[in-house]
């Protein structure tokens, strides 16, 4: 346990010092760390995949894949929710002299919320197909990296973050298939609207 | 501080998602959708929507707020997001069926779901299903 917040405490020293010495590089770190970036990048993702299918076939694989995409970021959240109750660490900008690039959040640093949520959605598109769920995750990887740069997580919060995140979307693709013909009837609904 | 920046999200989502759906509807292609006949221009004016609703959002004002001082938590983030894109489709789908109204009309049957849209614009293709569907329903 030791080594591992010493590993932890190591990174992001490392990764912090480069904060605050190029002021291109905070000015993007800035937007990247951001609430609003990469969460509203990853959403509109998912209405553009949503719609953009090649065919009806490519089309329901890519739907199936949003909806899993979808309920896995709400038990995501709620996961890391629940452990938030019951486990509090310290952000690291706390525990060290950090140059902060993001405003000090006051809750739990472990695990990290936007690593859980965005990998959660990142495997449930990979699920999917190989190739949008690869963008997810490459986003969710950059979010998670920005935060432990800007001196509001460790790497261990955001490691398992993401993968609370990925075990939840594997959790909900066994239950949206126990739960079958129920997300095949909502699909459908939506089909006879022609908005699926 | 809460209600401007309630307002600049949901119209920073508004707009990006209205470009989303441009992008989405020429890649399909959804003809129906489109509000501009060439693809690859409708293409291109997506692009250039959603990357302008960014940069107005991100630079007109900082934007790295916690919710306690005026920011939004993650629900009304969630929400909102909904509200703003769910509003851009509906405007979308009124734009492009008002501007193809001629599209495929007059046929008694369209594809089922979004394929429809390849040949006729979405209010042709939903009158015309629940017609058909009011129909079935009485006999």
């Amino acid at each position: 346990m030791e080594a591992l917040q010493s590993i932890d405490k190591e990174i992001v020293l490392w990764l912090n010092q480069w904060a605050g010495r190029y002021a291109l590089l905070d000015k993007v770190e800035r937007l990247i760390v951001s609430d609003y970036f990469i969460p509203v990048l990853a959403a509109l993702f998912l209405v553009f995949v949503w719609f953009a299918g090649r065919d009806a076939r490519q089309r329901d694989a890519h739907q199936r894949a949003v909806l899993r995409a979808l309920i896995a970021v709400g038990f995501a959240n709620l996961t890391v929710l629940i452990l938030n109750q019951h486990y509090f660490r310290e952000r690291p900008f706390v525990e060290y002299e950090l140059t902060l690039l993001f405003y000090p959040p006051t809750d739990s640093s472990f695990p990290a919320n936007p690593a859980a949520v965005t990998f959660a959605m990142a495997s449930g598109m990979w699920q999917g197909s190989r190739k949008l769920g690869a963008f997810l995750y490459g986003l969710a990887a950059l979010w998670g990296l920005s935060r432990i740069y800007a001196g509001v997580f460790y790497p261990s919060d955001v490691v398992a973050g993401a993968l609370i995140g990925v075990a939840i979307s594997y959790l909900v693709a066994v239950g949206l298939r126990l739960i079958e013909p129920l997300p095949t009837l909502v699909l459908r609904g939506a089909r006879t609207l022609h908005l699926a | 501080m809460a209600g401007s920046f309630i307002l600049d999200y949901l119209l920073f989502v508004f707009i990006a998602a209205f470009g989303a759906l441009q992008m989405a509807a020429a890649y399909g292609p959804l003809p129906g959708l489109l509000l501009i006949r060439s693809k690859s221009l409708a293409f291109g004016a997506g692009l250039a929507i959603t990357v302008a609703a960014f940069l107005l959002f991100f630079m007109t004002e900082p934007r790295n707020i916690p919710d306690t001082e005026g920011g939004l938590n993650g629900n009304q983030t969630a929400g909102l997001f909904t509200l703003g894109a769910g509003s851009a489709l509906i405007l979308t789908l009124v734009l492009s069926s008002l501007s193809h109204r001629a599209l495929g009309k007059g046929q008694q049957h369209y594809a089922s779901g979004l394929d429809a849209l390849k040949e006729t614009t979405y209010l042709n293709a939903l009158t015309t299903t629940l017609k058909d569907l009011w129909k079935r329903y009485r006999a």
